[in-house]
């Protein structure tokens, strides 16, 4: 029985099959925009043929997807309204007031995702104790049904004041469209965003509706293909908090996708460095354009509960990442006052670095590389054209070089000095100003750029050790087999901590437990044994900002209570290094993580190749010849001393002088700082 | 000491590094803060500074806040200077000594290197109340500073890590809410450390003439590209006018701002000597915050990439008279200030327009709706402090309409959330929407301004409230053709009578259980004729 993950990206669609006997199996194919199930149909078949498998022999099949965040950036949205009450139309117009770049007076503000003209508001108020202040006015939200009709809405999002506490007139609200405009999908906030602030709830559930026709055909559209293939699993998808979920609850909350990209590396990075050991990682998931930092303690990536779409907060649990415009292909300028910047902006995939021969006419990381040496002209990646050295000096030197008066080599340097600052102030941000000393990790390098940048980016923050996939280039696929199946619940729940009846908490967590139940039933058939992970988001009385603490396993008690509050006491003192004169705390938000395990995976990815004695040039201060290494062709146990270069059709890998590498289990590269002489 | 000039590289890679140090100060303060002008308005800021003063980098959350702590800081050093000690921390507000308006606190604690005063760590943030005759502080009827609330006039109120704790016990009893207030000063001292540590890890790794030389670097090509820029604009002289309402009081008479801009040898020459005298109640601006203004302004016509540091500020020259309502004579009050922070920028930008006609913009609201008042709240006992401020229109451009709702120029506040506003205040909106038509007309129009009405749940409640640009000569100008927008204006519904009565623009009233006071900010102006029949 065999595990397969399909993680379909803008350019190419990356499938990872493992069997039954821990071999990993690989397959790229080029993606179809216009078709996109039948690039996963693609990459799924060439698996097959490889393995020589049936499409029954598929135990688990999980799959990465770009619709939803692709539909967020093009904002091809379907045609969506909103209900609110009356009075409060404008709030997505009007949303937090604040404008997104003070100094650009030029630029217009974002367009909500709902046009004012599909705004209704109607009559009827919900008070803050959760009581009906004033009756819900029916005949206002049947001549707004009527009114939507009329335009042709095709997705309407519905959040009415403090239907957090009480849901009595999203749910009629939700019952009269049913009548009035049947087929019609719906998203009430209070089943989206359960807390308060209703601005974020509705821009949530704004942004979810958009997306319900799309993301709905879409997955139907798969599973259809998927069943009629022979696959009898359930299809499960990727999600932004770095679990899958199942294809059901997807289609109903198609907003959990939206940046469920970058959670795969995240996630697959930190599986991986599990394999040899590590717990505590910095994911570093570098690609053309961006490079994605994550972080990751005790095996749990860090989640952060904010986030943005289209210009609209969004309010759902998303694994929290920092991704900067720093990939292979930023652009290197320096400007009229001879400041040298890298990125954001990118020369993307077309026409891409100079050395790529395609028309690139800008410096770009890529071609600081090459000038250096540390991509050779020989060295063949998957999909990517040969690198031609002459163009990428040209640019280097009519871009860098010429202006800044360095020669070809120092401004080379000059590029990928920037580039790594640039990655290290991430890093940082990720790390010290959240209160995690980086001496502590280590850096888990994936993407197709990750593996050249690591030694640099590690030296650059003191971070001691690096740890390379077997596959850097598809972690975001093995990402969809490693991890399990999630759900976050939550509720808006505040009270003062010491006055906390542990009963009335237990109730609460009850219903929570009873929610979550009902999302696991959808993956019964393919999990292998469940958790319940409670937290509390607490805060010092007074304060905006909560931090997220575990709770105890049920049922609640004052101990556990007690002993969540003494671990926001310690976070806080440990993020701000003080503790506040007023010491008194509040909870605000009862969390629920439930997770449904998939089987945990074996791997044995080594040898096989054939070694290959190389050499080439390469600069680093100075011209001398560097060892070249062939990934397929390591065996466990190989230890290789930097300076040196280890080749692979996805990624290249720079070792560093001063580094050292061994080959571990799965076939990791683990990289050491090699002892001072 | 020591300087060591950076290569160009290097240059780089330091200049991004400082800016993270003030980024990541900015982070533990909005994260660790209580009142809801600064975790839910932004109204802060955070920076590292030279040994001397000078600002090196901002973390730019609000610009009403950048660039103006550097006076308050030389300030800081001509009084301590050599007693100045490792883990001390300053403390000041004195708006005739750098200072801003009273209720903006600004810390700063040193950064020592092997016993060298190196640079110096800052934070600036508006808290709720600082004590005084009106709830909040801030009010257009403030006579004189010493109605505005308790004074810092560059106190040590942390000396070699031991707090003072007097200097607390004075503050905690003479403010209106004590827990937010020390809250957020814990949170802005919190902030510093996390600077200074990072300054320090930085000297560590680069060497301290390195860094040093990587400040002087930093400012000195601020200044050069400042000053590039500024000698590619046209030389002639630009003038431009606006006024505000009134003096604060009901039949005063309108105040004058007058600005006239000249680029004269690479330095602009911002001068206000044609503004009025200043005036007889709490709407002066003192000299720091007429900096941030024109500062705001000159960077968005510099086309953002400039950054703020003391390099900018070399390259604009701000000439203010003495006595007049941008350089106010003590003790006059000026806790309102912002009011005329605004005017002055949309002045500023008027005249910017008229000299770079392809970047000409019609004029943003400046109405700055806002409101402080204090209620015991029935559900809990406690007495509350609800603040909240709403946005008007933007101006129109070329080629597009204005924003609707926005707080414009050197502010960017958010509205405080409904859902907020009624669980922690006993208070309920009644509607919160954008004005349909106060939009100046053109061929693209202005912004809508946002209304709010807030009904009195508690039996009673004093506070003060202001809407500025409510006489209709005054609105937000349009551009080549475009019409004006449409003023503000502040209302109050007596549930008494049921009568709803438009009021004066700046009041201190007390409201009675059921009555709703109305805040509605302007529109922006319009650009370009509107073409008929659209």
């Amino acid at each position: 029985m065999s595990r397969v993950g399909i993680d379909i990206g803008g350019s190419f669609t990356d499938a990872v099959l493992i069997g039954a006997d821990g071999r990993v199996h690989v397959a790229k194919v080029p993606s179809q925009p216009a078709q996109i199930e039948a690039a996963f149909m693609a990459g799924l078949d060439s698996l097959l043929v490889v393995t020589g498998e049936s499409a029954a022999d598929v135990a688990y099949l999980a799959h990465g997807t770009t619709i939803a965040t692709n539909a967020i950036v093009q904002r091809t949205f379907a045609k969506t309204a909103l209900i609110t009450n009356a009075g409060f139309a404008d709030v997505l117009t009007i949303g937090t007031q604040m404008r997104r770049n003070v100094y650009d007076l030029w630029t217009p503000e974002d367009a909500p995702i709902v046009p004012r003209e599909l705004c209704f508001g109607v009559g009827g108020r919900i008070d803050a104790q959760g009581l009906e202040h004033e009756a819900l006015a029916e005949d206002e939200v049947l001549s707004a049904a009527e009114a939507m009709r009329d335009a042709g809405v095709e997705a309407v999002a519905v959040m009415t004041l403090f239907s957090f506490l009480n849901p009595a007139h999203e749910k009629r609200i939700a019952a009269l469209l049913a009548e009035a405009m049947p087929g019609v999908p719906v998203t009430l906030s209070h089943a989206v965003v359960p807390e308060f602030r209703e601005y974020i709830r509705a821009s949530t559930a704004a942004a979810n509706s958009a997306l319900l026709p799309l993301v709905g055909r879409y997955i139907t559209a798969l599973e259809n293909e998927v069943a009629s293939a022979g696959i009898v699993v359930p299809l499960h998808l990727m999600q932004s908090n770095g679990g899958v979920t199942p294809a059901e609850r997807a289609r109903q909350l198609p907003i959990v996708l939206a940046t469920s990209g970058p959670a795969a590396g995240v996630i697959g990075g930190a599986r991986l460095a599990r394999l040899v050991g590590e717990e505590d990682v910095i994911t570093f998931d570098m690609g053309g354009t961006t490079a994605d930092i994550g972080i990751v303690t005790h095996g749990e990536a860090e989640v952060r509960f904010t986030s943005e779409a289209a210009g609209t907060p969004i309010n759902l649990p998303q694994l929290d990442l920092l991704c900067i415009g720093a990939g292979g292909g930023s652009i290197a300028t320096v400007d009229e006052f001879g400041a040298l910047r890298v990125g954001p902006e990118s020369a993307g995939a077309a026409p891409g670095p100079a050395a790529y021969g395609q028309g690139g006419m800008f410096a770009t990381v890529t071609d600081a590389h090459v000038v250096l040496g540390t991509l050779s002209e020989n060295c063949k990646l998957a999909g990517r054209l040969p690198l031609d050295r002459a163009l990428a000096l040209d640019a280097v030197n009519r871009c860098v070089a010429l202006p800044l008066g360095l020669d070809s080599e120092e401004a080379a340097s000059a590029i990928l000095r920037i580039a790594n600052a640039n990655m290290a102030n991430a890093v940082r941000m990720m790390s010290v100003a959240r209160g995690q000393d980086p001496r502590g990790y280590a850096l888990v390098a994936i993407g197709g750029a990750g593996p050249m940048h690591a030694c640099s980016l590690a030296d650059e923050v003191g971070i001691p050790r690096i740890v390379i996939p077997r596959h850097p280039g598809v972690a975001a696929a093995y990402g969809l087999l490693a991890t399990d199946i999630r759900h976050d619940l939550r509720r808006t729940w505040r009270r003062q901590t010491s006055a906390i009846s542990p009963a009335e908490l237990d109730a609460e967590l009850a219903r929570l437990e009873d929610e979550a139940r009902a999302l696991l039933a959808y993956s019964a058939g393919v999990a292998h044994g469940e958790s319940l992970d409670w937290e509390l988001d607490l805060r010092y009385r007074g304060q905006a900002y909560n931090l997220t603490v575990p709770l105890g396993a049920r049922p609640a008690s004052i101990a556990t209570i007690r002993a969540a509050e003494q671990a926001f006491v310690d976070e806080h003192q440990r993020l701000y290094d003080y503790t506040p004169t007023i010491t008194d705390t509040e909870i605000v938000t009862i969390r629920l993580r439930a997770t449904a395990l998939t089987e945990p995976i074996v791997v044995d990815a080594v040898g096989g190749g054939v070694p290959r004695a190389a050499t080439q040039r390469v600069h680093d201060g100075v011209w001398s010849e560097w060892a070249v290494h062939h990934r397929d062709a390591l065996e466990l146990g190989d230890t290789i001393v930097g300076p040196a270069i280890i080749e692979q059709a996805d990624a290249t890998s720079v070792l560093h002088r001063g580094w050292s590498a061994i080959v571990a289990a799965g076939g990791t590269l683990v990289l050491e700082r090699k002892a001072e002489a | 000491m020591r300087i060591e000039p950076p290569d160009a590289v290097t240059q780089e890679i330091l200049a991004s590094g400082f800016k993270h140090i003030a980024e990541e100060m900015a982070v533990v303060e909005y994260r660790s803060s209580y009142s809801p002008i600064i975790r839910e308005m932004l109204d802060f800021n955070c920076g590292i500074f030279a040994a001397d003063g000078r600002a090196i980098a901002n973390s730019e959350q609000i610009p009403a806040q950048l660039g103006l702590m550097q006076f308050a800081l030389e300030s800081v050093i001509a009084k301590w200077s050599s007693r100045i000690e490792p883990d001390d921390a300053f403390i000041t507000n004195h708006p005739y000594m750098g200072g801003t308006h009273t209720p903006d606190l600004q810390v700063f604690i040193p950064c020592f290197h092997e016993g060298t005063l190196v640079a110096w760590s800052g934070s600036i943030a508006h808290h709720i109340d600082i004590g005084g005759r009106f709830p909040g502080t801030e009010s257009a009827q403030c006579t004189e500073l010493f109605q505005e609330g308790l004074i810092f006039p560059a106190v040590r109120f942390v000396e070699r890590g031991q707090r003072v704790q007097a200097i607390y016990d004075m503050l905690e009893a003479n403010v209106r809410d004590p827990a937010s207030t020390l809250g957020d000063l814990d949170a802005q001292l919190a902030a510093c450390k996390r600077g200074n540590q990072r300054l320090a890890e930085t000297i560590t790794r680069y060497g301290l003439p390195l860094v040093l030389g990587g400040f002087e670097a930093l400012v000195a090509q601020t200044a050069r590209r400042t000053e590039a820029l500024f000698r590619s604009w046209p030389s002639e002289a630009v003038e431009a006018e606006g006024f505000l309402d009134d003096h604060g009081f009901e039949h005063t008479a309108p105040v004058r701002v007058h600005v006239r801009l000249v680029v004269e040898d690479g330095t602009l020459v911002v001068d206000l000597s044609g503004c009025s005298p200043q005036i007889p109640s709490g709407m002066n601006v003192p000299i720091a915050s007429a900096h941030a203004a024109a500062y705001f302004a000159v960077r968005a016509f510099l086309g953002g990439t400039v950054p703020h540091n003391a390099g900018l500020a070399s390259r604009v020259r701000l000439i203010i008279p003495k006595g007049t309502l941008y350089n106010p004579t003590f003790p006059a009050a000026l806790s309102a200030r912002h009011l005329a922070v605004q005017r002055l920028t949309d002045v500023i930008i008027d005249a910017l327009s008229t000299l770079l006609p392809e970047h000409a913009i019609a004029g943003s609201q400046v109405s700055f709706p806002a409101l402080v008042f204090q209620a015991v709240d029935p559900r809990s006992g406690d007495l509350t402090l609800l603040a909240d401020i709403l946005g008007g229109g933007g101006g129109a451009r070329r080629n597009a309409d204005g924003d609707d709702g926005i707080d414009p120029y050197t502010s960017n506040c958010a509205i405080l959330p409904v859902e907020i506003a009624e669980l922690e205040y006993p208070w309920l909106i009644e509607r919160t929407e954008l004005v349909e038509g106060s939009g100046g007309q053109g061929r693209h129009r202005g912004g809508m301004g946002i209304r709010r009405d807030y009904r009195l749940l508690a039996a009673e409640s004093d506070g003060m409230f202001y809407v500025e640009q409510t006489n209709p000569h005054f609105g937000a100008g349009g551009r080549e053709g475009g019409a004006t927008g449409a003023p503000g204006y502040a209302a109050i519904r007596r549930a008494a009578t049921g009568e709803t009565e438009v009021v004066h623009g700046k009041g201190y009233v007390t409201l009675h259980e059921g009555d709703v006071l109305i805040l509605v900010g302007s529109g922006g102006g319009g650009f370009g004729v509107a073409t008929t029949g659209s």
